[in-house]
């Protein structure tokens, strides 16, 4: 019989409502959403009656609550190593982390230190690596694949656009008013990692679309391509510096991460890499289309002429993937494919990319 | 045991709040000191302050553990303000230099008590930002050369938006007050500034409104005489569109306006004539860096540290903390009585600002 496992939520905004509950319904022989917490008591309340969870006051009392065996970790960033921290102190069973890890490479150090030897499974939840079409390139694309040239695209329309039409997010009447504004704690860490010299208008705006935004890409280029030996070319573009061109030296080979937003609702993610024998290139849906396959496509000489075969069949998404990843971790025992330790270099990678961007 | 071996200061912060971030960032602008330690009400908020600002934590339970430490030099008390006089208390005993936040203490005799300190060998400074700004100081400097003649009236005004109701300054007993005492102990010392050496002779007249749900004043107008005859009219309020502070300097020959936040801009308008920009250091610096030197916090940080550190009689320290809480006091007394209210106007030394009008 199938193990369930119990699930707290800590954070009940917009990603957990539009994807994560939907993810969890369909895997219901699987997962069941046993409490959850949000800083807002509202909005927890509201997402307690929406699913028939038991809302928590806070998140520490949700993480030492016993009916939870998994905790999805979904608040405000600069909270995460704190709570990650305390579920594998409170031997959960595991953990989704969402990303980022955390605020930068100092505290994921921090966190990976005070996490070793735990024994709580914990996936950061990079929705990308876990995608069925990044699987199959990492299939088609080997360690002896030597990259020309490629390039990572980010370029993506009104997010609120794309969360309207899957779901109606559930928003409490009465707003929390931080104590502190929200900037602050990324230009605590920004500044942190260039100097307060170095940190202004642009750098910020980089440094957040790199943290909330690009650490998507990062691992995914990581684990195709390893570290790149070189960060020859980064900088903002576009207006208040709203775009990002990051070029990535790897031997030879140059591999290009541009991200920018544009009006029109259209997600164009994926990315492309090229080698003197082959082509590989990844496409993902909207992060809020359930029904949509990323594709995987394949060119390469065959029998003399240009062949190309496609990858696109699959309606298993990377959260769904991610989910079903963090099962087999807390009840078979395999190895966390984005363990903590993993993170930390994504976080390092992160900080370079600043570095030349503030130069 | 802890010692400081590098030759920067350790700064430790008592309190976790939206001040904290300003030090933080005063420090870091300045480029000198370590910011060593923070103390939180809960062990919780302790290590998520201090993850993030990569300090060593203390809950406010364990303050003489953090007083302990012998690689602390300074420390910044910055917790709520009912606790200033016992955290300062604190500090003393354990022969630490130490920076109060405005106000400097809740009651007269508690003030008293740290001047007594002071002069017995503690090393005390008051934390006012607004007076080391180099827009304040150029337009302190600019008035006094005559850029507007003689100086009439300073007007200073200062809004913030409504508070979090969870917020402590909701709660007079410990805040102290409302709006006057949290916004006007800025905008006090601020026009007192502007207009030269003269100290403030007495309270003219002074209106408040209440918010009936939690007792403490959302808008203050108090108005102050100079013992050169200078004018001072603060305005103070809760409840603003955005956060936004002023000061116009008034004279027979011009006006002189420094826009403080959330923009900086300075201007001198002559008598018939066009405003014209008036520049100041830091005023083109769009660096964190530059933010904080130019809302004071920089500068203040290492005026004060460097004053410890030399054994020089700092700016401003416990005496000028209580002339400015008198005249806090005086305010609220001057609003209930509608009497004008100089330092000979006896009044409660036990009670906080608030109570003093009601006493």
């Amino acid at each position: 019989m199938t193990q369930r496992l119990r699930v707290g939520i800590i954070g009940c905004g917009e990603i957990v409502q539009a994807v994560h509950r939907p993810v969890l319904s369909g895997l219901a022989g699987h997962f069941s959403i046993e409490t959850c917490t949000d800083a807002s008591g509202e909005a927890a309340e509201l997402f307690a009656a929406s699913t028939g969870a038991r809302a928590v006051d806070n998140a520490i009392s949700l993480i030492e609550d016993e009916a939870t065996d998994v905790v999805l970790i979904a608040a405000p960033d600069p909270l995460h190593a704190d709570y990650v921290i305390a579920a594998c102190e409170a031997d959960k069973k595991g953990v989704l982390l969402e990303k980022p890890l955390t605020m930068n490479a100092r505290m994921a150090r921090e966190v990976e230190s005070r996490t070793r030897g735990s024994k709580t499974g914990v996936v950061v939840g990079y929705p990308h690596l876990f995608d069925p079409a990044v699987t199959q390139a990492r299939r088609l694309w080997t360690a002896k694949d030597k990259v020309l040239f490629g390039e990572f695209r980010t370029i993506l329309g009104p997010n609120d656009q794309f969360v309207q039409d899957v779901a109606e997010i559930l928003r409490p009447a009465t707003p929390l008013a931080d104590i502190a504004p929200p900037p602050f704690p990324y230009w605590t860490a920004a500044g942190e990692i260039i100097g307060f010299d170095h940190a202004n208008d642009l750098t910020i705006r980089a440094y957040n679309l790199l943290l909330r935004l690009n650490i998507h890409d990062l691992p995914v280029l990581r684990v195709l391509l390893g570290t790149p030996d070189a960060i020859p070319y980064a900088s903002n573009f576009g207006p208040g510096g709203g775009g990002l061109c990051i070029a990535f030296r790897y031997g030879e080979g140059l591999v290009l991460l541009n991200t920018t937003f544009q009006g029109v609702r259209e997600a164009d993610w994926g990315f492309e890499l090229r080698s003197r024998e082959k082509t590989v290139a990844v496409r993902y849906p909207s992060t809020y289309a359930f029904t949509a396959s990323s594709t995987c496509l394949l060119r390469g000489d065959g029998g003399g002429a240009v062949h190309e075969q496609r990858w696109c069949d699959s309606y298993v998404t990377g959260f769904r993937a991610e989910w079903l990843h963090l099962y087999d971790v807390v009840t078979g025992g395999a190895p966390s494919q984005s363990p903590v330790v993993e993170a930390v270099h994504d976080l390092e990678l992160l900080e370079e990319i600043l570095r030349v961007i503030a130069k | 045991m802890k010692t400081n071996e590098s030759k920067q200061p350790g700064i430790a912060m008592i309190g976790s709040g939206f001040v904290a971030y300003l030090h933080l960032f005063g420090i870091r602008s300045a480029g000198l000191g370590k910011f060593t330690a923070i103390a939180a009400y809960t062990q919780e908020e302790a290590n998520q302050r201090g993850r993030l600002f990569d300090a060593e934590p203390y809950s406010s339970a364990r303050v003489d553990e953090l007083l302990a430490r012998p690689d602390i030099d300074l420390v910044i008390i910055g917790s709520p303000n009912k606790l200033h006089a016992e955290h300062a208390a604190l500090a003393i005993a354990a022969d630490k230099a130490i920076l109060v936040e405005k106000p400097l203490v809740l009651a007269i005799e508690d003030a008293e008590q740290l001047c007594a300190a002071e002069r017995n060998g503690a090393r005390i400074g008051y934390a006012e930002n607004h007076l080391f700004a180099p827009i304040m100081i150029k337009a302190r400097a600019l008035a006094a050369e005559g850029a507007v003649g003689r100086i009439r009236r300073v007007t200073g005004n200062f809004g913030n938006p409504a508070i979090s109701s969870l917020n402590w300054h909701h709660a007079p007993a410990v805040a102290g007050g409302g709006v006057f005492v949290d916004l006007g102990a800025h905008i006090v010392p601020g026009c007192e500034f502007l207009a030269g050496d003269a100290s403030i002779a007495e309270v003219t007249r002074a209106e408040m409104r209440f918010d009936s749900a939690t007792g403490i004043d959302i808008e203050a107008k108090v108005a102050f005489r100079t013992e050169s005859d200078v004018e001072l009219i603060t305005e103070s309020m809760f409840g603003a569109a955005g956060p936004g502070c002023f000061y116009e300097i008034e004279g027979d020959a011009g006006v002189l306006t420094a826009h403080f936040m959330p923009d900086q801009e300075l201007a001198l308008k002559g008598s018939g004539s066009e405003p014209q920009a008036i520049a100041f250091p830091s005023q083109d610096d769009r660096s964190l860096a530059g933010r904080y030197t130019r809302s004071g916090y920089g500068p203040q940080i290492a005026h004060f540290v460097e004053a410890f550190a030399s054994g020089r009689a700092p700016r401003l320290s416990a005496p000028y903390g209580r002339d400015t809480l008198r005249w806090l006091c005086a305010g609220y007394v001057a609003a209930a009585t509608g009497r004008r209210v100089d330092r000979d106007t006896a009044m409660p030394e036990d009670c906080t600002p608030i109570e003093c009008g009601k006493a």
